[in-house]
């Protein structure tokens, strides 16, 4: 499903360069949950953000279901993007003035479908957001907001969907509605891969890595 | 969900940022098209009010027309006693009498009781060479003013006589030898003061000299003698004039009368004058109005672009600011799969919005401020002939190309945006 291989990214700033990623290598077939752990600054979200085809690394590639990311013209890897993967983040990024439906349906602005609000209804009852759906994202409780962006990451049935601290800024019920629908995702065939400070995820997570100073020290095998 | 759902969606949600925009658009759309308008109703005013006087001057004319010839019934004809000998051709092609007949003719006239006949003045007149003036072609006028009659009470004379050792000189000999009233001219030997300098008429008399009968008689060496007795405001029954022309022949019978300048002519005279005044209060009307428009057209000439260009920042400053208040959601948006091209559309949709709106409430707002400002009333068929589809059409066309431009650079940086740089900041 994901074959990040000898993946490094430099970032050059006034004060020298700094390697987020060194050399990294993972691989992560379907119906996996992998956590990855690591200190604040360590290239946790590097390595999410390269892995979604939003950065482009300094060296290496990175594959999905086959298809090298950074070898696709940019327009064409947005929309291998919106079909393939899925983004859930710490602080929601929810559009604020969409309403919790509008806000699952933004994806489909990308890949426009029929079925898409059909789609969003469901998520919204699996969710249990069916009574929140005309509500703003400043009219939800922060547990509402991520289950809004867990649907929205699942509108366009993704292979693979890339978490980043989603359980951060959530108790520890909300936490595990999350991390239950994760583990959900993945018995249906997905992938998941989700960079936290949570311990709680070796409940989930079929294996968990750590990433210090941009080298991956334990791939959890 | 399309494009255009997200950005009606914003615009709800930034109502005000969205109304800024507008009434950018609205002002720039507002002042072109009341500026324009208010020139077209000035043209209309223009139009109106010179046909309006046009009509009222014809009016006039026709009513001054009726006056004139009433006036004149009253005022009778104007006839001229020549020598019998004298050939009218020559008279009329040469303009003045070259036949004389003996002075006391208007003594025997004076001493009738003809009854028709009134104001008479007998003079003399030669074309001679002015020898002191470079042998100047003039015409040498003698004049005596008016002779009284004997039997009736005198009437208040129409013209003083000129006194001896005065002249009166024409436009073109004054104009020509900068003769001036008060000074002291010789001619044919004899010294004269000037005391009048006759305006323009465009006839014989702008080459004339006028001084005493008996003077002018010694120069020419014509003494006791006068070329014609003009007798003005003489009457007669029913406009006929062969009866004082008979009247005439039995007291005077080595003469001849003719109509001295026609009633006819002398009220073609007067409605061409009038007429003239007429055309030129017409002329200064129009020149007004056209100066007008120019001071229109010149104030519209800067303030037009000044008002586009300062909308056009305003909105380009509108824009970049909500594309730098988006910038977490263009982030979002780039990450959940949408093309920088959607993103350039979402920026641009907006701008189009902003545009076609402004352009609709703009030109209501210039239509109905030109109005006001042209003082053209809306249920006036002015004001129907004001709309312009045309100008419509074209702000409708070119005000969302201006809100697109304005709007087009801080557009392209939310497409061009890296969405890493701004979710990893996040």
């Amino acid at each position: 499903m994901l074959n990040l291989n000898m993946v490094s990214k430099i970032y050059s700033g006034r004060k020298g360069t700094i390697a987020a990623l060194d050399s990294v290598s993972m691989h992560i077939e379907s119906g996996e949950f992998i956590g990855v752990q690591g200190p604040s600054g360590s290239g946790k979200t590097t390595l999410l953000l390269a892995a979604g085809g939003l950065l482009i690394p300094d060296r290496g590639t990175v594959e999905i279901s086959g298809n090298n990311l950074y070898s696709m013209p940019p327009e064409k890897r947005a929309i291998f993007r919106a079909s393939e993967i899925g983004f859930v983040f710490q602080q929601f990024h929810l559009i604020s003035y969409l309403t919790v439906l509008d806000n699952i349906l933004v994806p489909s602005l990308a890949i426009p479908g029929s079925d898409a609000s059909e789609r969003a209804r469901e998520l919204l009852h699996r969710f249990n957001m069916t009574d929140r759906m005309h509500h703003t994202p400043s009219e939800l409780s922060t547990g509402e907001r991520q289950r809004t962006a867990l649907a929205r990451a699942l509108l366009n049935k993704p292979k693979l969907i890339l978490a980043d601290e989603p359980t951060g800024n959530l108790d520890r019920e909300n936490a595990d509605i999350v991390l239950l629908a994760f583990d959900e995702f993945t018995k249906s065939g997905g992938a998941v891969l989700m960079v936290t400070h949570d311990e709680t995820i070796s409940h989930y997570a079929h294996r968990t890595c750590k990433l210090i100073s941009g080298k991956i020290i334990n791939n959890g095998e | 969900m399309k494009v255009w759902h997200l950005v009606i969606k914003e615009i709800k949600h930034k109502k005000l940022s969205f109304s800024l925009g507008v009434l950018s658009v609205l002002v720039a759309v507002g002042v072109l098209v009341a500026e324009l308008t208010l020139l077209d109703a000035h043209d209309l005013q223009t139009q109106y009010i010179l046909q309006q006087k046009e009509a009222e001057i014809q009016e006039k004319m026709r009513v001054m027309e009726d006056d004139y010839r009433v006036i004149m019934k009253e005022m009778g004809f104007n006839l001229l006693i020549l020598p019998k000998d004298q050939t009218l051709g020559d008279y009329y092609a040469e303009g003045y009498v070259s036949k004389d007949m003996p002075e006391d003719y208007v003594i025997q006239l004076s001493n009738t009781r003809i009854m028709t006949i009134r104001h008479l003045l007998p003079s003399i007149e030669q074309k001679i060479q002015w020898p002191e003036k470079g042998n100047r072609t003039i015409i040498l006028m003698g004049t005596r003013g008016e002779v009284p009659f004997t039997h009736f009470n005198p009437q208040v004379p129409i013209l003083e006589a000129i006194p001896p050792g005065k002249i009166v000189i024409g436009y073109e000999l004054w104009r020509n030898f900068n003769i001036k009233t008060g000074d002291t001219v010789m001619l044919l030997g004899k010294t004269f003061d000037v005391v009048t300098c006759q305006p323009e008429r465009g006839t014989k008399d702008d080459i004339t000299v006028w001084i005493d009968l008996g003077q002018a008689q010694q120069l020419l060496n014509k003494q006791g003698r006068i070329n014609g007795i003009l007798a003005l405001k003489c009457l007669c029954e029913g406009n006929d004039i062969s009866s004082i022309r008979n009247a005439v022949s039995e007291i005077l019978p080595n003469t001849q009368v003719i109509e001295f300048e026609s009633k006819s002519l002398a009220r073609a005279k007067a409605r061409d004058r009038a007429k003239a005044i007429a055309d030129s209060t017409l002329a200064a009307e129009r020149t007004y109005r056209s100066a007008l428009r120019i001071e229109r057209e010149k104030f519209a000439s800067w303030v037009i672009p000044v008002v586009i260009l300062g909308c056009t920042a305003w909105i380009g400053l509108l824009a970049f600011g909500n594309v730098r208040e988006r910038k977490t959601e263009i982030g979002i948006l780039r990450a959940l799969g949408l093309r920088s091209s959607q993103i350039l559309s979402i920026f641009l949709t907006k701008a189009f919005g902003i545009g076609i709106i402004g352009a609709f409430i703009g030109y209501s707002a210039g239509y109905a401020m030109g109005m006001f400002i042209g003082d053209i009333h809306m249920e006036t068929q002015m004001a129907t002939r004001l709309f312009n589809p045309k100008l419509l059409l074209l702000v409708i066309a070119t005000a969302p190309l201006l809100t697109i431009g304005a709007s087009w650079v801080p557009s392209l940086m939310a497409a061009r945006q890296d969405p890493a740089d701004i979710l990893r900041e996040e």
